[in-house]
């Protein structure tokens, strides 16, 4: 696993990211906005993994698909390469995507059932006008193998494939195009651990033979744990810890942080477990909290929070935190 | 030694298909006493949800089940559906996995906890409705006055599976049957919901089947646990030996290929290949196609469940001559 250097450029630099959707409330009623995503900022340097990880409805996917540009999103910035490609054209932004690209939670609805495996992994190629007719099929082959499936299955019908070998060739169509960036929401939460397991080895072995950096979209801290370098959590639209694996996972310093880890079912019967259990639900996105969207739930609560939006701080090198608290990392 | 609260014997469900008979559980004997946790883990399509809807003859007319089912001194096979309509919901409860299909969206939370109340206990309107709100109450929701004549498509998830919880509650039953009601939830509210069993199993002495895909959710539940491969019983233990020493290569490959929370591991061990088909399964033991282990005789003949210990069964051949006698 590669660590960011210090002088290091980023491939993938998101700036206040926002994405509002607007919605009415009642017949005659005043528009109001859900903050599905409210301000994040994300840095991603080449090579590495960065997990967002969070529950439902706290953003994380529509962060991921603003960022392809799947979503529009309503504000911020997002580089690639020194590239803004926020205000790309269409056509230009077609040609950024064959860097960055996208593999989807649900191997059952994100293949198109009445195309054979091959007529799915030619696609993108020819779409992209890569190749010969000749070069294209070799080169279909070749990734069938790389995904470790067989090209013998190359005229089957998705349907005639199991979950876990479905979303290798959800990762053979991203893979195809010879990437930079992966973008990859919730890709093993679909699959039983054996093969969960399978995918990730496989993830990490892409990774290492073709220099990926991957964007790793979960809810399942434990994968996050597994595969990540650097994780950022978020809450209702904000990002409110990033660290790397080990400061996040052994010192977590956001109230929020620290109650999501403790959750985790721990697969040992004689483990200690001091857990922290929040009161209360998500709260909605379209009527958010006042102060820290968080404050409701949260054990460490002061008066402040219940007004002021939380300041961002560094608690440890690369470890920031949006909270009130005086805490050190 | 008490008779145990729910005693299955040979218990083999197999649904018909296109004039073919699908075995889809496979001999399965299992025995839970009044107050015990039993967890029933595997994958997808091994089984468990099967069995526990056997136990409640829940399934349709296509399935076919064969074998003994003892609980609470009836045979629950020999009932008429309307004796077996007397012990569901009263003595028998299930918590199912989404709480949003499987409350009725037409009706009122308090509607659906009152209804067994009134059916059951033969309470009167009123008294049901106090008893609902309690019941609310109990499951840590809040308001439950104006909960009571919410419905479902109200409440958010976790709220949804609280009432489902209060529903199973409702006639103080022996035996719940928990078909994986965490899974649907996030990390936060399943820890609320793990909670609020363990706290009513406390206080009632409930006994429960938890089934899961979550060795995280057993490890935290369960006195004793089932792990089942492709229909059948591979390994049976108490939480402790399961965890410390599994022997079935499948339990042990597992646990190994579960990345966890609180350690670091350079790499996961992960089964090959997938699970059999039910109308294609392999001769010999049925994991020997994805074991590490596999020898000879696994590709032949079917291995028993060997007894190893008091506690401990494992359908195996590695241990034919520990577990033989």
């Amino acid at each position: 696993m590669m660590q960011p250097q210090t002088e290091k450029t980023p491939l993938l630099e998101v700036k206040a990211l926002k994405k509002y959707y607007p919605v009415k409330r009642g017949l005659w009623g005043r528009a109001g906005v859900v903050r599905a995503v409210d301000g994040v900022d994300l840095t991603v340097y080449p090579g590495e993994t960065v997990s967002i990880v969070g529950e439902s409805g706290c953003g994380k996917s529509t962060t991921g698909r603003c960022i392809l540009r799947l979503i529009e999103p309503t504000e911020g910035q997002i580089w690639f390469e020194g590239t803004d490609i926020s205000r790309l054209s269409q056509d230009r932004l077609r040609q950024m995507r064959r860097h960055m690209q996208f593999v989807f939670q649900d191997p059952f609805a994100s293949l198109n059932p009445r195309k054979t495996i091959r007529q799915i992994l030619s696609d993108p190629l020819i779409v992209h006008g890569i190749g010969s007719a000749r070069e294209r099929k070799q080169r279909v082959e070749e990734m069938m193998e790389v995904v470790g499936l067989s090209k013998s299955h190359l005229d089957r019908y998705p349907h005639e494939f199991s979950g876990g070998q479905r979303q290798r060739i959800g990762i053979a169509r991203a893979l195809i195009l010879r990437p930079k960036l992966i973008i990859a929401d919730e890709p093993v939460s679909a699959l039983d651990v054996s093969i969960q397991a399978q995918i990730l080895n496989l993830m990490q072995d892409l990774q290492r033979e073709f220099q990926l950096t991957y964007l790793f979209i979960s809810h399942d801290l434990s994968v996050v744990r597994h595969i990540s370098d650097r994780v950022a959590v978020m809450y209702l639209g904000k990002v409110v810890e990033i660290a790397d694996k080990k400061s996040l996972y052994e010192k977590p310093a956001h109230p929020y942080t620290r109650a999501l880890l403790s959750a985790v079912p721990i697969p040992d019967p004689d483990a200690v477990r001091e857990r922290i259990i929040l009161e209360g639900d998500l709260p909605s996105p379209a009527n958010p909290p006042t102060g820290c969207t968080f404050h409701p739930r949260c054990p460490s609560c002061m008066e402040v929070c219940k007004t002021t939006p939380p300041p961002v701080k560094e608690v440890g090198e690369g470890h920031l935190i949006a909270c009130h608290l005086d805490v050190t990392g | 030694m008490k008779t145990p609260l729910l005693e299955i014997q040979d218990l083999t469900t197999s649904f018909s298909q296109s004039r073919k008979q699908v075995k889809v559980i496979d001999n399965i004997s299992i025995s839970l006493h009044a107050g015990e946790t039993l967890g029933v883990v595997g994958e997808s399509g091994c089984g468990k949800s099967v069995t526990s809807l056997s136990v409640m003859r829940l399934l349709g007319k296509n399935a076919q089940i064969r074998g003994k089912i003892r609980f609470d001194d009836v045979d629950l096979l020999a009932l008429s559906e309307r004796e077996m309509q007397q012990v569901r919901g009263n003595k028998l409860a299930m918590i199912f996995q989404e709480p949003m299909t499987s409350l009725n969206p037409l009706h009122t939370v308090g509607k659906q906890i009152a209804e067994p109340l009134i059916k059951h206990l033969k309470l009167s309107r009123r008294e049901a409705r106090q008893r609902a709100i309690q019941l609310l109450r109990e499951v840590g929701i809040p308001r439950p006055d104006e909960i009571y004549s919410e419905f479902p498509h109200q409440l958010s998830g976790g709220m949804r599976q609280r009432v489902m919880i209060a529903i199973a509650m409702a006639c103080n039953p022996k035996l719940i049957i928990a078909d994986e009601p965490t899974t649907a939830l996030d990390v936060t509210i399943q820890a609320q919901i793990l909670d609020l069993m363990k706290r009513l199993k406390q206080q009632h002495g409930t006994a429960i089947m938890l089934i899961t895909h979550d060795l995280g959710v057993v490890a935290e539940m369960c006195e004793r646990v089932i792990v089942m491969y492709a229909g059948q019983i591979v390994e049976e233990a108490d939480v402790r030996t399961l965890f410390r020493s599994p022997r079935h290569p499948y339990t042990i490959g597992l646990i190994n290929s579960m990345p966890e929370v609180t350690t670091d591991r350079e790499r996961l061990e992960s089964i090959p290949g997938s699970v059999p088909s039910l109308q294609d399964m392999p001769k010999g033991c049925r994991f020997a196609p994805r074991c590490s282990q596999a020898m000879e005789i696994c590709r032949k003949q079917a291995p028993d469940l060997l007894t190893l210990s008091e506690t401990h069964k494992c359908r195996c051949w590695l241990y034919a001559e520990e577990g033989g006698a």
